[in-house]
């Protein structure tokens, strides 16, 4: 309710005479004792009243009869209320409104409904509203027939400036969007908001300039993949940890877009903070999708128990791993029993006198190395030789890469399969030597199936009459999870709240009606008295 | 007009004992329930074996007189038994503050009951229920008057209601005597619980109405002031009632007190009670004046 005021607010003075209504001159009563007083309240209850009443009834309604006379005369009203006194409201009309966001509801429904609720509050007759579509970079009035999806088109929201530059002073200019990256949608009246005749400057909150996580593992290694939804711009990135200096990422991101992994080192922990490498921020519709987790432990059963030293024996004198592993990657060969690390010599080293074995030997096989510049290097699936002799037999057929061997190796080494440039499978030609040369995410698994199959014939073949398992499934990886919520990704700076718009709201007199309620407990009164009138005679 | 009635009671120059006598030459009795014929005898009855021969004084029941040795010897002596059924008449009375209001009128009633009790009767017993208590009398024979009438200076309406604590005693006396019970029959809770403890004795409740309660009786004799407002209040419970205008408000009282009279009436028949009702009148009125709180004798 707004602000009351009065045309002439002295008469309500009069006010201060209402307990004259109530003044009841004190008379003296006859003391009389009965003992039927039950029956004198029924007496005087059914006369119409009863301790009273009957006096307090018509005392009260002439009281009321004189404060609306005496208010309407002081001729109330609501003033009137400055503010916008037009509304255009602009819907984003880009493919990423159609999100749903709920059971039969997305993006487009949810604004909608709510430039339909401000339409409301504004008051339909009083201020009028218009509602338009932005799409691509067209701004089209919105009717019944063209506005029941979002277009095709990714909205450009700068051509708002000179739309909203068009409205007059007294307009209102609301953009309905959902915002880009990873700022969930408003679910309070979060908006872009233009009051008419804005300067193209004073235009803010147009994208996030940042996108920030939580990390729940500041002291280990983590894995962060981002996928970011570009335009035809290709932005350069850069990242913080915590309140450290910006560091460019080392990535081009190629144009499709996709989830990129980065390995990123133990720092000393805090938030990681995602920027483009300038101060712009992103652009609309750019979407920024933030995930991280520590790396996974990879690990591939395989061999038989009582093979577990004919292995290491193996790989220490015909694999030579007790010597510098081939450039360029490090080879690492775990044994395990069970859960236990038997041994895990850092640059291949195996001690035979701990591999005895009772129940089963794990042979984990992976590299550390930089992985992410690597993987995100050679993005892509594995590439077979599949025309080398030492595959035969081996049923891989029918693909013949054109490059089968890039840079040096060591004489009587043949590369099998290559990950991007780098070579993966390196095996000598006497068969009796076995490298790994690439980087193995435990994600990427379900995209190589040749990869341990290849792997564990191979050794069976090097193992001699040792059974080896060629089917196999990877082990479930090693996840932390961190507490929900905390790797939810968002934006710097927060989405904005929609500022407060106040609708201009006429002046209204309440003196009429105040009239007519007098006049309305007038006729009432002269019922009543007609009434009690008519009982008594 | 107020009255010291308590100082020309002990004066014994009560205009109203000085009528008592009168009564007794009327062809009216007490109000009698119906059963009460079924239940007793008229007079005292006496049988079972010979016990003496006892010296005749005017007004004894000439039935017992010996005719025999009234002839051989000319002497009249009454022949008196061994056993005897004794008759007496109970009465009640509910003595709760709220009395107050009728205790002019009542006080005169409640002599004459006891008066007329004395003569028809052997004896007559008083219960009397005031302030929670129970207080018991018994009167026996016309010689006990004078006892009555010194007991009677120091009653006084005072303290609460003790009509289901009376309606108990009488219970417990005899449900097969008849008796009068007297009260303002309020709370109408207690009078109910008061009507289902007496169901089928032969007790005849009364009311004593006033003449402000009696719709017969016209308003301007009343001597009520037109504008005049009351503050009705109950001396029981201190309860007070403003009533703006009394005339006004008059009819409708007494139309409500009919209705409750009437409803009284019905629920004490339907537990075999005779519920009478009647106006006490001015206590310096004639014996006429009386007669409807009285029968009509079967000796006529």
């Amino acid at each position: 309710m707004g602000q009351l005021a009065f045309t002439q607010p002295w008469l309500l003075l009069f006010l201060l005479l209402l307990p004259l209504l109530f003044w009841k001159p004190r008379r003296s009563f006859r003391p009389l004792e009965t003992d039927r007083l039950a029956l004198w309240q029924k007496a005087l209850e059914r006369m119409g009243g009863g301790r009273g009443r009957s006096h307090f009834f018509p005392r009260l309604l002439n009281s009321l009869i004189f404060v609306t006379l005496v208010v309407a005369a002081a001729g109330p009203k609501r003033p009137e209320r400055p503010g916008v006194k037009k509304l255009w409201q602009v819907l984003d009309a880009s493919p990423s409104m159609a999100v749903r966001t709920g059971p039969g509801e997305s993006r487009w429904s949810s604004a909608r409904a709510r430039s339909q609720a401000l339409r409301r509050r504004g008051g339909q007759p009083t201020v009028p509203s218009r509602s338009f579509r932005l799409q691509g970079s067209l701004i089209l009035p919105m009717g019944d027939t063209h506005s029941s999806e979002p277009g095709l088109l990714p909205a450009r929201p700068l051509a708002l400036l000179p739309f909203a530059a068009q409205a007059g002073a007294e307009t209102a200019v609301v953009f309905w969007g959902d915002g880009a990256g990873p700022s969930p949608w408003p679910k309070e009246e979060g908006s872009r908001l233009f009051f008419g005749g804005a300067a193209v400057g004073r235009v803010e909150n147009q994208g996030f300039r940042s996108a920030r996580v939580e990390d729940p593992w500041p002291d280990k290694d983590v894995l962060l993949f981002f996928s970011l939804v570009k335009e035809d711009s290709s932005p350069t990135l850069r990242m913080r940890r915590g309140v450290g200096p910006w560091e460019v990422l080392p990535l081009s991101l190629p144009k499709k877009s996709g989830i990129y992994p980065l390995r990123i080192p133990r720092g000393s922990g805090g938030p990681l903070e995602i920027a483009l490498s300038g101060e712009d921020p992103f652009q609309r519709d750019q979407h920024l999708v933030l995930m991280l987790r520590p790396p996974p432990d990879l690990r591939v059963t395989a061999v038989p128990p009582d093979k577990a030293q004919l292995l290491a024996r193996f790989l220490r004198e015909r694999c030579g791993l007790s010597s510098a592993p081939p450039s360029p990657s490090t080879v690492q060969v775990q044994i395990r029993s069970g859960g236990n690390l038997l041994a895990a010599p850092p640059s291949g080293q195996v001690d035979p006198a701990s591999r005895v074995q009772k129940k089963g030997v794990l042979l984990c096989l992976g590299t550390q190395v930089a992985e992410g510049q690597r993987l995100v290097a050679v993005r892509g699936a594995i590439e077979w030789n599949r025309n080398d002799p030492l595959l035969k037999g081996l049923d891989l057929s029918g693909f013949v890469p054109k490059q089968v061997l890039r840079g040096d190796l060591p004489a009587g080494f043949r590369v099998l399969a290559r990950l991007g440039k780098d070579p993966l499978l390196v095996v000598h030609e006497r068969r009796r030597l076995l490298a790994f040369l690439g980087t193995l995410p435990h994600e990427g698994l379900f995209r190589q199936p040749f990869f341990p199959i290849l792997c564990l014939r191979f050794l069976g073949q090097v193992l001699g009459q040792g059974k080896t398992r060629t089917r196999m499934r990877p082990l479930p990886p090693k996840v932390e999870y961190a507490q929900p919520g905390l790797l939810d990704a968002h934006a710097v700076p927060a989405p904005r709240r929609i500022d407060r718009i106040s609708f201009f709201v006429p002046a209204r007199p309440y003196a009429p009606f105040l009239a007519m309620l007098a006049l309305g407990l007038i006729a009432l009164a002269f019922f009543r008295v007609l009434f009690s009138l008519r009982t008594k005679t | 007009m107020p009255r010291s009635e308590g100082a020309d009671l002990s004066a014994g120059k009560d205009r109203f004992d000085q009528l008592l006598p009168a009564f007794l030459d009327l062809p009216f009795a007490l109000p009698r329930a119906r059963e009460l014929g079924r239940v007793g005898r008229r007079i005292r009855v006496e049988f079972g074996s010979f016990r003496e021969y006892q010296a005749y004084s005017p007004g004894d029941d000439l039935r017992a007189l010996d005719w025999k040795v009234l002839a051989r010897t000319g002497e009249r002596v009454l022949r008196r038994f061994d056993d005897w059924e004794h008759r007496s008449l109970v009465l009640g009375l509910d003595l709760s503050a709220s009395l107050a209001s009728r205790w002019e009128g009542l006080s005169c009633l409640l002599r004459l009951y006891v008066f007329l009790g004395l003569h028809a009767f052997d004896s007559v017993e008083l219960l009397v229920a005031q302030g929670g208590k129970l207080r018991h009398r018994l009167y026996e024979g016309v010689g006990s008057w004078g006892r009555f009438r010194a007991e009677f200076t120091g009653m006084h309406p005072e303290g609460k209601s003790g009509l289901p604590l009376l309606a108990r005693g009488l219970g417990r006396i005899s449900k097969r005597r008849p008796g009068i019970l007297l009260s303002d029959w309020m709370p109408e809770e207690e009078a109910l619980l008061a009507f289902s403890m007496l169901a089928g004795s032969a007790f005849v409740l009364l009311f004593p109405r006033i003449p402000l309660e009696d719709f017969s009786i016209p308003i301007s004799s009343l001597a009520l002031e037109t504008k005049d407002g009351a503050r009705l209040q109950d001396p029981e419970t201190g309860v007070q009632l403003d009533v703006e205008n009394l005339v006004h408000a008059l009819p409708a009282f007494r139309k409500i007190q009919q209705e409750w009279e009437a409803s009284r009436r019905h629920q004490a028949r339907s537990q075999g009670l005779p519920f009478l009702s009647a106006t006490l009148p001015d206590p310096e009125g004639d014996t006429h004046s009386w007669l409807p709180f009285l029968h009509l004798s079967e000796r006529i």
